[in-house]
């Protein structure tokens, strides 16, 4: 199994094995970081066709989202 | 007699003359003009009831001709007068529908400009979020440098598993 971490600059090992325990998904995937300064802040990981956002564009949108709910 | 100069021959010749002269008279001129003179009252009676009935119909017939042209004329001014009301009511009927119809026009267009109205606003409120959205990623891209982003991911990483779960 792999799984991409995207982050806006290179993680160390010990950050992505800090990222692999705490996320059971990722557990025992193979994973590739990319670095990507467009999510500015945060990671988000990609496993399996999931995404998970927790970057600040993720938040952003997220708002963006709500607000427009919101009108 | 024959003292006085009176001839009683004559006399009585003249008389037979004139009883003669009075019978045929009486047979022949007098009785036929005086039938004449009868028949002719008659027919003139007649003539004159004639012309009565006639003058009599007559007036009855222009009695009734009058009376015609006043029940003529009344029903005339009736159906004019119900062609007056029946225009008045279908004029009426006419305004009102045009007016209900220019009602609902104006109704409509004031629904239209009001769901218009609040489309744009929905629009510029979209607009302006983006814009603000827009703002504060190039805000975020030009403030975070390497290390406030190695900040944010190390407090990320505190909170990943409340974040996850």
């Amino acid at each position: 199994m792999k799984a991409k971490i995207i982050s806006t600059y290179r993680l160390g090992k010990d950050q992505i094995e800090e990222i692999r325990k705490k996320i059971p998904l990722i557990k025992e995937a193979e994973i590739e970081n990319e670095v990507d300064k467009k999510i500015l802040g945060g990671i988000v990981i990609e496993v399996e066709g999931k995404i998970i956002d927790l970057s600040i564009l993720g938040k952003l949108k997220t708002f963006k989202k709500n607000l427009y709910e919101a009108i | 007699m024959e003292g006085l100069g009176i001839d009683i021959k004559l006399l009585i010749a003249q008389l037979i003359n004139f009883l003669l002269f009075f019978l045929i008279f009486k047979k022949y001129i007098a009785k036929p003009f005086s039938s004449f003179i009868k028949n002719e009252i008659k027919k003139d009676e007649e003539k004159e009831k004639l012309f009565a009935e006639i003058k009599k119909k007559e007036e009855a017939m222009i009695e009734e001709e009058k009376k015609l042209k006043a029940k003529m004329k009344r029903d005339l001014e009736e159906a004019i007068l119900k062609s007056k009301k029946e225009a008045k009511a279908y004029k009426e009927e006419l305004i009102a529908q045009a007016k209900k119809e220019a009602e609902e026009i104006v109704k409509k267009a004031k629904k239209q400009i009001e769901m218009e109205k609040k489309e744009l606003e929905k629009e510029t409120k979209k607009k302006v979020i983006d814009l603000a959205l827009i703002l504060v990623e190039k805000g975020l891209e030009n403030y975070l440098d390497e290390k406030t982003q190695k900040e944010i991911n190390k407090k990320m990483m505190e909170n990943l598993k409340k974040v996850i779960n």
